[in-house]
Formats: C-alpha cells, structure tokens, sequence
C-alpha cells in the first residue's frame, strides 16, 4: 500500500482532496459560527451607517461644476446621502424626460421648466415641493422673484426652489455702435430695422444675428421675450390662442423677423454659443438671447471683442421681456421610495436651491462663475454677485430689465406645443412658409391639444 | 441506411399517393424544424408590425390616457399638409440621390476593375464613408456645412471666393443640398462594392473576344459589362430607393429635420411625431402608411421592369 503521505508524482504545494475537504469544512464551520455571531448583534450595530442613494437628472451644461457641487453636498452630509448625476442633451430634455418619467425610471430629483410643470404635474410624475417641505412656502416663496414663483407654480402650489431664473435680454455691440456713428439703441424693432440698413450702408452687411433652430428649444423663449417687448402673449388668462388674431404682437414680431431675415439685414444662428462667437467677429451689433451669454460675450479671456458689449432694454412699446426659471424638482417616484428618500432629495433641493448655512451658496456659484441669473432676492443686493457682474453687465440695466420681466402662461400641452412652435417659427422666418401659414398651423395645433386634453 | 432511404422515400411528392409513406412523422417533423425558424420570424416581424398596426388605432401617448381612436390618427396625417411636405421631400431626396448613388458607384466600380499599384488601399478607403455610422457621418458633414465654423465656409473664406459665410445650414435649399452631397457620400460606396463584385464575375474571355471583335473600352463596357452587370444593378438601384425612404439618422444628426421642415423626410416625421409631439398612435399610423407605400413601389419597380433585368441576359 505503501505511504499515502507522501508521493512523489505531486509537488509540496499541490493538495491532496482529502486536504481540501479538510479545510474547506473548517472554513464553513468558521463562517457558520461567525455568522451566527454576526447576526445576533442588534440590528442597529449590523445596518452600520445608512447610505440614501439619489438619482439627480439634469441637462447637459456645466456638468463639471454640478458634479463639484454634488461632491460638496455629499461632504456636508458625510457621505448619508450619495447623488448620481445623468445628463440628458437640452433639445432632448423634455422627449427624454417625458418616456422615462413614464416608465417609472427611478428620479429622485430633476431639473424642471415652467414650460413642462403642467405636463409632468398633471402626470403625476413630480410632486409640489410645499407639501413636503412646506418653509418652502412661507420662507423661501416671500424671497423669490416673481416670474421665478410663477415658473415653479401649478394650480397654486409652488414645486421648486430655482437653479437658476434668467431674464432674455437686447445685446449690442455699443463700440461698434458708436463707432458708426449711431447715438443710441434702438428702442423699437422698426427703428432697429432702420439702424440695421444705415449700418449696413456703414460696411456691416448683416448687422443682426439671431439664434433660432427648429431643434433647439430656446427658439421659442426668443421669440417669446422679442413679442413680449411689443407687450404680446401667446394665450389669455383661460388659455386660448391670442397670437392668431390679425395683429397681434406675435403677428407684428414674426412678420418683422421674415422681413429683416428676407432682406439679409439678420443672420440666423442655429446656437447661442455660435450668436456669442459670429457677435465677436465685428460682423453683427445685434443680438437677443438668454442673458447669461452677455458674461461669455465679454469674457476677455476667450473673446476678442469682450468688454464691448452691452443690455438695452427689450425693443417694442412696453419694453418687457421673458423671464423665466429652472428648478429642482422632486418627483413622484421619490415619495414612493419613503421618507428617507424623501428626507435626503429635500436636503439635496434645499442645499442647491435654497439656503444652507445662510447662504445661496449654489445659486451663487451660477452666478458669479457662469453668469446665470437667479430668483433669489436676496442674491439682487449680494456684494459678490453684484461685483461679479458688474464685470459683465451694467447691473442697475440688468435690474430695470428684470423688473420689466414676466414669465409665459403655461398650458398643460405647452411642452408639446413649444416643439411645434418652434418649427413653424423657422419655417416662416427662414422664408419657408408665409408667416399667415405659420401662425395658421400653430392655431390648428393649439385646437388640436386643446381637444386632446379638455 | 435504410431508415434514411425511407425518410426520403417518405418527401417524395408522388401523384398516385395522397400520404406519404410515415405521414404522421414526418409531418410532425416539418412543422417541427419550420415552427422554430416561424416562431422568430413572428417575433420579430409578425408581431412589431401587428402590433404597430393595432396601435396605430388607438390614441397613445405618455400623457394621456389610451383610447381608441379608429381610424383618426391615419384622417389627421392625411389631413396634414407636414405629411405632403414629408413625402415630397422624400420623393425629391430619392430622386436627387438614388441615381447619383447609382452612377458615382459605377464609376468608381469601373475605376477600381482596373488592376492599378494600391488598388487594395484605395478600396478600403473608398469603402470607409460606407463603414461610418449614419449619424456620425451626419456629425461630421455639420462639420463641413455649419454656418459659423464650418470646414466648406472657412475655406471659402480663406480663398478670398466668400466675403461673408454661407447659411448653408439654415437656407431652406441649401440645407437640402447638403443633405443630399452627405446621403450620397454616405451610400456610394456600398454600390460601388456592390457593383464592382459583379464586374469581376464576367470572365475575362468575352472581354478578349469583345477586343478581338474590335470593340473598343466603351464598347465593351456596353455591350458585355452593362449586360452582365443588370441584375446588380436593379439591386443596387432597389436598396437604395428603400435607403432613400427610411433615411434619417444622417437627417437627424445634420439637419435635424430643419430649417423649418425642409429637410423632413417621412422617417424624421414619423420619429417627431412619435417622440416630440408625443403621439405614439399617429407615429405608427404614419409608420404603416410608410411600409405600405415601400411595398407598392417596390412591387410596382418588379413589375415594370424586363426580367432580364432581374436575372441576367442569357441566364
């Protein structure tokens, strides 16, 4: 039989089954009884610290710095709460938004637009933010400017604390302007018309850029703010089509904009980004666009033309503009997940739009870094931001406009109607479509949806 | 052997015998091999279609509630004129590209027969567009055609032929123009392999009696290249109009539909429908309409053409 201990045909660190059976029962045993251990501790010593773990959905800008702004959130609280950031491209935001909304992806907390709150409100996909926090009503509220309030509320309940509100703002080159000789700017669309052909009798062959693209969304808001300015609306108090009458602002506006494009005294840029870059070739004086492209305008750290540029008010007759804001929101599938859920997204909305630790800390990074506007009031009187700014900006301009600044009436369908708009608003100021066909088709439209959802 | 022998026996079709020897067996095993290759053509073609047909008659959306709608969702896209805008322009792109496709793929197929130094390279490079995902090609050709920073303006610029850049983007006609260069740059070159595979199937002795006949290069390309190369042709020529019908990423990555609707063909349609008008009712109704109007042109195609053309002179 010989020695079974020993055999030459396997190497020292080679084992035998009988070894490995042997020490694998040992190591169950060990395991077993550790386990027993393990689980008669009480249950609070076995759970270790609870970690809520938030999905936070956003559009795609800055990204970087949301990221930045998470990692301090997660920091303040010790790391109890995580937060993973998605980001959806902008012209996709509301589609995206709206299918996984649907399908019950699991969104803690989202950014949200006045333009969409019916929709999703109505849906049942996000929730009002005062019945779950509700100093959001009666501290926060009081604090906010008013078409930042109006954008974050739906039949009467406030949803969000805002990541950023902004007003659309006339830009113009006043070097430019002076140097050709022209005193002021203009203060109607006809006399801006007007100064566009004197300039372009000056060398400025299009002295308008606009940014309109049937894909972007932000057509819609420049259109909006530019028939604001002859003191327009789309809709009245009960939501019915106002821009279809025979001259109404909106009528007035488009016509105005087929005309001066047709005449190739404007350029149609298909992004903001691209109106901030052909403005700093010297070729165009005019502009409109969300304001915050005023700061990368007169960045002279990436632009040559910067510190030439400058805000007057809104052209037409009231001089008004759109202001609007942007949100965070909780939604509905949060609540469902419980009240730690629900605890740790307030946290989350607290600490990027509200206050913590006294400050708008959030809110004002956006605004002293990246020039983006803000519904906090008490923001408008901060040293910081009104320095910072000040870089960029006549800010006592920036406050008259703002003053003169309304948000949108928002229908429950307007997020459909907005992509709809913004395609005829193209078709007719690209020369397409006549502009009688395209206010006809975004009349239907209206009727349409109207129908759909009585 | 002799269970296989009688398995055979067994298909035999036989006029003088209504079943066959082991019927029930063997019938069982046809049904049996074909159920599984049927159970996916089901799954991924009978039921999506049957399904997009039902639903194509039903109000569905995320936001509203689902309802029956009858036939309403197909009155209200006949009733649009962005339905007749789409579909012309989709005709106008496929009458701009397909034969565009077709012939630069022929030259080029021409070109390349001919044994050269580096003939290998060059295929491959011809062939890359073909390899490039749709929407990354229309990324691309953004590139190319962007207003403000585009590669074609700035160039333009840079010769002293532009003072100021050209809209190519955002003029109606224009923007189609471009989409038309990226959609037959997208699609030459799988003709052009296509095409030139065919050529080297023609022996090379009906070239040498074509030479021996006097027939010069031009005279050979018609009278034994073309002949021989009709039955690719028509492929070629069908694919493409099918490409040309349901072309959209390129669009959607290009243009996005615009400026306006001038570059909305029926898939982009079907696609905003479905996800910006949220209207995922009408988006199969137009869908249907779609496939149903690719068939009878396809069909119709089949019809008037010889078939010689379909199987090859002499074949």
């Amino acid at each position: 039989m010989g020695d079974k201990s020993y055999d030459p045909g396997r190497s020292r660190e080679e084992w035998t089954r009988r070894e490995f059976l042997k020490l694998a029962g040992a190591g169950a045993a060990y395991a077993a009884l550790g386990g027993a251990g393990v689980l008669s501790l009480p249950r609070s010593v076995l759970a270790g610290p609870k970690v809520v773990n938030l999905n936070f959905t956003v559009w795609s800008y800055s990204i970087d710095t949301i990221q930045d702004n998470i990692n301090k959130f997660q920091g303040a609280y010790n790391g109890a709460i995580t937060v993973k950031l998605n980001d959806v491209p902008w012209p996709q935001y509301h589609e995206t938004m709206v299918n996984r909304l649907s399908n019950k992806t699991a969104l803690h907390v989202l950014y949200n637009g006045g333009d969409w709150l019916p929709e999703f409100a109505r849906a049942g996909w996000v929730v009002p933010l005062e019945d779950y926090l509700p100093r959001a009503r009666t501290f926060y509220a009081p604090k906010i400017v008013g078409y930042a309030l109006q954008d974050m509320t739906y039949n009467g309940k406030m949803y969000g604390l805002p990541y950023y509100a902004d007003i659309t703002t006339f830009q113009y080159n006043a070097q430019l302007l002076k140097d050709k000789g022209v005193a002021k700017p203009p203060a109607t669309w006809e006399e801006l018309a007007d100064q566009a052909k004197f300039l372009r009798g000056k060398g400025i062959e299009s002295p308008i850029a606009f940014e309109f693209a049937a894909g972007l969304p932000t057509t819609y808001d420049n259109f909006t703010a530019m028939m604001f300015g002859r003191g327009g609306e789309w809709f009245d108090k009960d939501l019915n089509p106002i821009f279809d009458q025979p001259n109404s602002a909106a009528r007035q506006q488009l016509t105005w904009l087929a005309g001066v494009v047709k005449q190739k005294l404007a350029t149609v840029l298909p992004h903001e980004t691209d109106v901030v870059k052909a403005m700093n070739t010297g070729r165009h004086v005019y502009t409109v666009l969300w304001n915050y492209n005023l700061a990368d305008a007169n960045n002279k750290a990436v632009h040559p033309l910067a510190g030439q540029f400058k805000v007057a008010l809104m052209p037409g007759s009231t001089h008004e503009t759109q202001g609007q804001c942007k949100f965070y929101n909780l939604t509905r599938y949060a609540v469902d997940q419980g009240q730690e859920t629900v605890d740790a997204a307030l946290k989350f909305i607290e600490y990027f739009g509200g206050e913590y630790q006294g400050q708008y800390s959030i809110a004002k990074r956006w605004a002293v870094e990246k020039g983006l506007g803000f519904g906090q009031l008490p923001l408008f009187e901060d040293a910081d931001v009104k320095k910072s700014f000040g870089q960029w900006i006549d800010f006592d301009m920036f406050k008259l406009q703002a003053s003169k600044a309304r948000a949108r009436r928002h229908a429950v369908w307007e997020g459909i109607f907005g992509e709809f708009a913004r395609v005829q608003l193209v078709r007719a100021i690209s020369g397409e479509a006549p502009v009688d066909e395209a206010i006809g088709a975004m009349a239907q439209k209206v009727k349409e949806l109207r129908a759909q959802f009585k | 052997m002799r269970g296989a022998l009688k398995m055979a026996r067994g298909f035999e079709l036989r006029p003088d015998r209504l079943r066959p020897a082991g019927w029930r067996t063997d019938t069982a095993m046809a049904y049996a091999l074909a159920g599984g290759a049927l159970a996916v053509v089901a799954l991924f073609t009978i039921y999506p279609v049957g399904y997009a047909l039902v639903g194509s008659l039903y109000t569905l959306s995320p936001i509203l509630p689902r309802s029956f709608a009858g036939l309403s969702n197909y009155g209200l896209i006949f009733g649009s004129p962005y339905f007749g805008f789409a579909l012309r322009t989709t005709a106008v792109l496929a009458l701009a590209t397909v034969p565009a496709v077709v012939l630069l793929g022929l030259l080029v197929a021409v070109l390349l027969s001919r044994p050269f130094r580096g003939a290998t390279l060059v295929k491959v490079v011809i062939l890359l567009p073909w390899t490039i995902p749709a929407a990354t090609g229309g990324v691309m050709w953004k590139g190319v055609f962007a207003d403000a920073w585009g590669a074609l303006n700035a160039t333009l610029y840079e010769l002293g032929l532009v003072h100021n850049y050209i809209a190519w983007l955002t003029t109606p006609r224009l923007a189609f123009l471009a989409t038309t260069i990226a959609q037959v740059w997208a699609q030459f070159p799988l003709a052009a392999v296509l095409l030139l595979a065919a050529m080297q199937a023609i022996p090379g002795e009906l070239y040498e009696a074509a030479a021996l006949d006097g027939a010069g290069g031009l005279r050979a390309f018609a009278a034994v290249t073309l002949p021989h190369i009709q039955p690719m042709l028509v492929v070629v020529t069908l694919f493409e109009i099918l490409v040309a019908l349901t072309a959209f990423d390129l669009i959607f990555a290009l243009t996005g539909g615009g400026p306006g609707t001038a570059t909305t063909v029926l898939s982009y349609f079907i696609w905003a429908e479905s996800f910006k008008m949220l209207s995922f009712g009408k988006g199969l109704a137009l869908a249907a309409i779609i496939a149903g109007l690719s068939l009878v042109l396809i069909a119709a195609l089949m019809r008037l053409m010889p078939r010689e053309a379909l199987v090859g002179e002499g074949r």
